[in-house]
């Protein structure tokens, strides 16, 4: 709740510069809780809207589990690294 | 804020307090962490603490704000026999009945419907299907779960405050 609103501000704004392409690094993100679960699904549906992709970077165990339990593991490409998900893309 | 109702090797009950603001959510998400770890639960279950707890106080301050409810949060952790109880108590205008029996009937995930909004209590009842989601009449919401506990050596308790 505290942090989501910024990840929002970004992912509008790279969707506003035409960029549909996205990879959203979580590798420092140890807590993720429904509010930037929220937003990142907000910018899926942003990225959609122009065929776009978003990926997710991301290891940490928490944070997978969140995702697993809300079935946004189906939605988002996960990737271990940047590198992955750069060539994946 | 933090205050222990019995002797230090006899903690039966915790409380934390919290101003209704974004900003102290780490600090409930923290304390109920902490509590879990210390009556003995496993990494794993830590972590599902702490999103529950996350997610019910997210709520709860969305609750108080809309109401301009300066009051604060009340957490508190109660340990039972082979259980502790959590408990997030708010002061806001109390949760839409409607909108709960709607997750409670629902069958499908967010990614199903690719929901950007009230995911938080679905994710607290996936967590802890005993959840429960009590309505103190015009005053408020009370979200509680009970999470088993394994109890470590005593020795190994630490002191919180």
């Amino acid at each position: 709740m505290f942090t989501a609103p910024r990840l929002r501000e970004r992912l509008v704004e790279t969707v506003d510069q035409g960029r549909f392409k996205i990879i959203v690094n979580l590798q420092g993100v140890s807590f993720m809780d429904s509010t930037g679960l929220g937003t990142l699904v907000g910018g899926l549906k942003r990225v959609k809207e122009h065929e776009g992709t978003l990926a997710l970077v991301c290891s940490s165990r928490p944070v997978l589990r969140v995702l697993s339990i809300t079935g946004l593991n189906n939605v988002f490409p996960i990737h271990e690294t940047v590198e992955q998900a750069v060539a994946a893309s | 804020m933090v205050s222990s109702a019995e002797q230090e090797t006899e903690v039966e009950e915790l409380r934390l307090s919290i101003p209704p603001e974004p900003g102290y959510i780490a600090m409930a998400r923290m304390f109920a962490g902490s509590v879990a770890r210390h009556f003995g639960c496993d990494e794993d279950v830590v972590e599902d603490v702490k999103v529950a707890v996350s997610e019910a106080c997210t709520n709860s301050v969305k609750a108080h704000r809309d109401r301009g409810n300066t009051e604060p949060i009340e957490l508190l952790a109660r340990l039972d026999a082979a259980d502790v109880m959590f408990e997030v108590v708010d002061a806001g205008g109390g949760i839409d009945t409607a909108l709960q029996k709607a997750i409670a009937d629902s069958a499908a995930t967010p990614a199903a419907g690719l929901y950007e909004g009230s995911l938080g209590l679905m994710l607290i009842q996936s967590l802890f299907p005993s959840t429960e989601i009590i309505r103190n009449g015009d005053h408020g919401t009370t979200v509680r779960f009970i999470v088993p506990v394994g109890f470590a050596d005593n020795d190994e308790i630490v002191k919180l405050d």
